[in-house]
């Protein structure tokens, strides 16, 4: 009798332990469903902002790949444009320099030619003649 | 350039190509000044000093001109620096987007990895 209900007692043990079990095993797999659920409308609703956002962005996306070659080539204009600035730039710097040296030749030859005209070859010839008369006396 | 039949000579080939450039870039830019003419042959006293007088007029022109020219490039540069400016920024935007709007929070790459991670 008492093996009886001892046998009784164990055999319902398993059957509240195995209820138990299979509890559990429903509760979880319950809560994966939901949690899969939760993280699927999450990743849906990114990709949705995902797409809005991309959407927003496609104009000026369009708009600087449409604009590219003509701005690579104003780019390289306005380098160039610089680099002709400041050369032209050193020119017009320069050129002060060369007028201001150009004038300086200028007053040389000027110089050069009123000591020129200043000349009198009649005092060289008189010199000469008064110094010949010095010596033959 | 002429050789030697004006003051041209003082202007080298690059500065000449250089202004070229720049007048085709910017439309604006005033005609280069004339060099003045030199004398056929050799050059007298009286013509040098002319031709002093003249170059010094010369410079004059083109210092006056060229203060307009540069003024005008200067111009022109800094509305193609603001161009290029705004473009980065635009280039910026779309390389790191930022909201885009005020009920959309996040940037897209926080969008991107937080959709990767779920």
């Amino acid at each position: 009798m008492e093996q009886r209900r001892e046998k009784r007692d164990t055999l319902q043990k398993r059957r509240d332990t195995a209820e138990s079990d299979r509890k559990d095993r429903v509760a979880k797999a319950v809560a994966a469903r939901e949690q899969a659920q939760t993280f699927s409308q999450q990743r849906e609703e990114k990709d949705t902002q995902l797409k809005a956002l991309n959407a927003r962005l496609e104009p000026l996306r369009e708009k600087l790949a449409s604009s590219k070659a003509a701005f690579d080539q104003a780019q390289q204009a306005a380098a160039t444009a610089t680099q002709d600035r400041a050369t032209v730039q050193a020119w017009v710097k320069g050129l002060g320099g060369a007028v201001v040296k150009l004038g300086g030749i200028a007053a040389e030859v000027h110089a050069a030619a009123q000591e020129r005209s200043a000349w009198d070859a009649s005092v060289l010839v008189a010199a000469r003649a008064a110094a010949h008369d010095a010596g033959a006396h | 350039m002429p050789a030697r039949t004006d003051c041209a000579v003082l202007v080298p080939a690059d500065a000449i190509a250089a202004y070229d450039r720049l007048r085709v870039w910017e439309t604006k830019l005033p005609n280069a000044a004339a060099m003045p003419a030199l004398p056929a042959g050799a050059v007298g006293t009286d013509e040098l000093a002319l031709v002093h007088t003249n170059l010094e007029h010369c410079k004059g022109t083109t210092d006056a001109r060229w203060k307009s020219a540069d003024a005008e490039i200067a111009i022109r540069l800094q509305a193609f620096e603001q161009e290029r400016t705004a473009r980065r920024a635009d280039q910026t935007t779309l390389d790191h987007p930022r909201k885009v709007s005020g009920t959309q929070r996040g940037t897209v790459e926080e969008i991107q990895q937080s959709s990767v991670a779920a």
